[in-house]
């Protein structure tokens, strides 16, 4: 009894320095908002396009059957505005028409362009097609090696210009994107060595052919209302958080920009590992530790990517237990930098942080909630002490949430109607009863199978696709 | 227990409250706020815009604050739209504001946004008697004013600010190496001497930049300074800066210090934008030493060798070294365009 009350105290502790942890990190992040809008127009977005120094990006879109939107999505990545501009398609041995459907969109024939072997790619290389007189696009046809992070190998390997920006094939960038999320290099070139752009949830938006978003509105389904507000908790703030710190330790693989000198040298993506993007910023911390280099990993807030998230719990299922997977593999592989203050905060601080509350942190949620039920039903706990757990389990964490809210309101405010910012509320609320749970089990999944060991995969996503203006 | 509970439970109520009304707050205000904005404006840009068109346009007087600062607001987004003589009563308007005077004082304001965007507005509209002021902005301690002063200078275009500006490329407070020679291009041609005078004697960043503006503007009295630096600077990034820029100003006097770099073991970097330029150059003695760097391992050289070759005209020379990718693809490129 006593060892369960104890623990039941635990648990109370962890969960108020979780959420304690995320109100800094908000905090910080809302204070980078405030502070990059008051400055927005002396940003000089203008004159990144025009300079003649603006570094050229290849944007890498690895593709596996995307016959549905792959088309649009070139065309969408093709009119990003930006001067110096390739994109490298990777034609993952898909087994649907993708690749006809851009050949036959693009007039693509097959060219004698090389593709140097200077990253380990274990999916054959097949073809290149170029468009007649235009280097803009590249398509790259390799076989299939089951994993995401063998087609973005192959696509460093193809790619001619200094950044690179790896994008999933279903992702919708805004037109302005590559500006602002390029822009740190550009102010910072010896020092910025990637940097990331915001994902959010493109469920419920209308965009045209040329990736422009016409109209937002919140997603139809509560589950991807739910991932809104998560997305904007975790991806738009927290990693600000981070970034603002210097130890941010995840890139999107659905956005994110880095140089490609140094993504050649950490030796490109993981191929055995399903949490590549992770693995790969943390990589690159190490290699410019080790070669006690100046450098930043930077996060851009404005520069936003559309995705489509799973709006069925099965999918959603799978991509959170394969999430819960590659992080619990990163850790493992890098447990090295754990606590290790040669690695300066992303050591001291993310990795221990990443560690004892999103990997370990599913395990204790849950296990936390049993044992204070148990004490309850056993008479180990009282209710006031259960009531307080809630509070801070539950109801802190609705605060978290409705901050999140509550500063993309006063900063992006991408979400106009009225009846959106009621829906996004509730989402916040409804979160926290029953989702987050949920949640918590897949990830102790994800963490389970990684544990056991085999081989994880990526599993298919079901996509309905963007509305169309 | 139960009193701190209840003190935790309401903290956290009003804390809920609070953001939800902060929320729901901050969207009707912003709402009501772009309203009024907007029905001002409507009023105001087409009598601006008309202004700019035709100097002889009257804009009414501003009667109130709020009227005021529309109005310098517009006719400052407009005069970062327009050029030429549509500026002039622009510019003038803003001085009658006392907006630009405004600014002068504002360089010095105790906030960094104000005083940036004080030099923003004095780039923006060219005005020369704030060249000293933004010289000592260069050196502000935050920096987004640093980085207004530097474009404001280079919008100004005195190249009595090239050396400041080549100066604030180092330190602690230094500013982008990017925007710096943005600025430096601005000020184009007129800033060449004091550019040739730190592609002699600065730092390695300060020879490396002048380097790149040089050729970025054409400096066609540089050809022999930059072919000394080409071959002879100590720093990396210098010799590949005079080397890119030799190829950009695209004029003979550099081809042996390039030829030289491209047939030497250095770096793959300086080989492939000698080659490079050795192509944009057009000099046809270059055409053998072009043709056996097809066969450089480092597959950037032997790309820069073959578009180098065609620019020449030596189709030939690529023709029978059907053995070289980098030589194929440049092969398929001439058929298409020739096919197109």
């Amino acid at each position: 009894m006593a060892a369960l009350s104890g623990f039941d105290w635990f648990v109370l502790a962890y969960f108020l320095a979780l959420n304690l942890g995320y109100l800094l990190l908000f905090a910080i992040a809302a204070a980078d908002f405030a502070r990059s809008f008051r400055r927005a127009r002396m940003a000089g977005h203008e004159r990144i396009f025009s300079s003649p120094l603006t570094p050229g990006v290849t944007v890498i879109v690895p593709a596996y059957n995307e016959a549905r939107s792959i088309v649009q999505s070139v065309h969408s990545m093709l009119a990003l505005h930006y001067p110096e501009l390739e994109v490298v398609v990777v034609d993952d041995g898909s087994t649907d028409d993708s690749f006809e459907l851009l050949r036959a969109e693009f007039g693509l024939l097959r060219s004698a362009r090389s593709v140097p072997p200077l990253l380990p790619v274990h999916g054959a290389i097949e073809s290149v097609h170029t468009i007649p007189g235009d280097d803009t696009l590249v398509v790259v046809r390799k076989a299939n090696a089951g994993r995401r992070s063998d087609a973005c190998n192959a696509g460093l390997n193809a790619a001619r210009m200094p950044l690179v920006c790896m994008v999933d094939a279903d992702s919708v960038l805004d037109p302005e994107a590559l500006l602002r999320v390029v822009k740190p290099f550009v102010d910072d070139p010896e020092r910025v060595v990637a940097a990331g752009g915001v994902v959010r949830v493109g469920n419920g938006a209308t965009i045209d052919d040329r990736g422009r978003l016409l109209d937002l509105v919140m997603p139809g389904s509560w589950l991807a209302r739910i991932q809104v507000v998560e997305y904007l908790r975790s991806f738009l703030l927290g990693r600000t958080g981070w970034a603002r710190l210097n130890a941010l330790m995840i890139i999107s693989g659905a956005f994110g920009v880095y140089r490609r000198d140094v993504v050649l040298d950490a030796g490109g993506l993981d191929l055995d590992s399903v949490g590549e993007d992770c693995e790969l910023a943390i990589r690159i911390h190490r290699l410019m530790r080790h070669g006690r280099r100046a450098y930043r990993i930077a996060f851009v807030a404005e520069p936003v990517c559309w995705t489509e998230v799973p709006a069925t719990l099965r999918d959603l299922r799978s991509q959170r237990v394969r999430w819960s997977r590659g992080l619990a593999q990163v850790l493992r592989r890098h447990r090295a930098m754990l606590a290790n203050p040669r690695y300066g905060l992303v050591g001291l601080l993310a990795m221990p942080y990443y560690l004892a509350f999103e990997a370990l942190g599913a395990m204790v949620e849950l296990v936390g909630l049993a044992a204070v039920l148990t004490g309850l039903v056993l008479g180990a706990v009282n209710l006031p002490f259960a009531l307080l757990f809630a509070l801070t389990a539950i109801v802190l964490g609705v605060v978290l949430s409705v901050s999140a809210v509550a500063i993309e309101e006063w900063s992006f405010h991408r979400y106009r109607r009225w009846r959106d910012l009621g829906l996004i509320l509730a989402a916040a609320l409804l979160e926290n009863l029953g989702y987050r749970q949920l949640h918590a089990w897949w990830r102790c999944r994800g963490l389970a199978e990684e544990l056991a060991g085999g081989r994880a995969g990526w599993g298919a996503l079901h996509r309905h696709g963007f509305e169309r203006g | 227990m139960l009193s701190a509970l209840l003190w935790s439970a309401g903290v956290l109520s009003g804390v809920l409250v609070a953001l939800v009304a902060a929320a729901a707050g901050r969207k009707g205000v912003r709402a009501v706020l772009r309203a009024r904005r907007d029905a001002l404006e409507a009023l105001l840009r087409p009598r601006l815009m008309a202004l700019a068109v035709d100097s002889n346009e009257r804009v009414p007087h501003a009667g109130s604050r709020r009227v005021r600062r529309c109005q310098i607001r517009l006719a400052w987004e407009l005069l970062r739209r327009v050029r030429g003589d549509a500026r002039r009563p622009l510019v003038e308007l803003l001085e009658q504001l006392g907006e630009i005077a405004r600014a002068r004082r504002r360089t010095r304001h105790p906030g960094a946004v104000m005083r940036a965007r004080a030099a923003t507005l004095l780039g923006d509209v060219g005005d020369r008697a704030a060249v000293g002021q933004l010289v000592r902005l260069l050196a502000d301690r935050d920096a987004t004013a640093r980085r207004a002063a530097a474009v404001a200078l280079g919008q100004i275009g005195d190249p009595a600010a090239v050396p400041a500006l080549l100066r604030a490329l180092a330190g602690v407070r230094r500013i982008s190496a990017t925007v710096i020679a943005e600025a430096l291009m601005e000020i184009g041609a007129r800033g060449h001497e004091p550019l040739v005078a730190g592609l002699r004697a600065g730092s390695a960043t300060e020879r490396r930049i002048a380097a790149t503006v040089l050729g970025l503007t054409g400096a066609v009295a540089a050809v022999s300074d930059l072919a000394g630096a080409a071959r002879g600077d100590p720093d990396p990034g210098v010799r590949a800066g005079a080397i890119e820029a030799l190829g950009r100003i695209g004029l003979s006097g550099g081809e042996h210090a390039l030829a030289q770099t491209l047939g030497s073991s250095g770096v793959g970097a300086e080989r492939a934008a000698a080659a490079a330029a050795l192509g944009r150059i057009g000099d046809p003695a270059a055409i053998p030493l072009l043709a056996a760097a097809l066969d450089d391992p480092d597959e950037p050289v032997a790309r820069a060798a073959a578009s180098a070759l065609v620019l020449l005209g030596a189709d030939a020379e690529l023709a029978i070294r059907v053995d070289r990718p980098v030589a194929v693809e440049q092969l398929e490129r001439l058929e298409r365009a020739a096919a197109a």
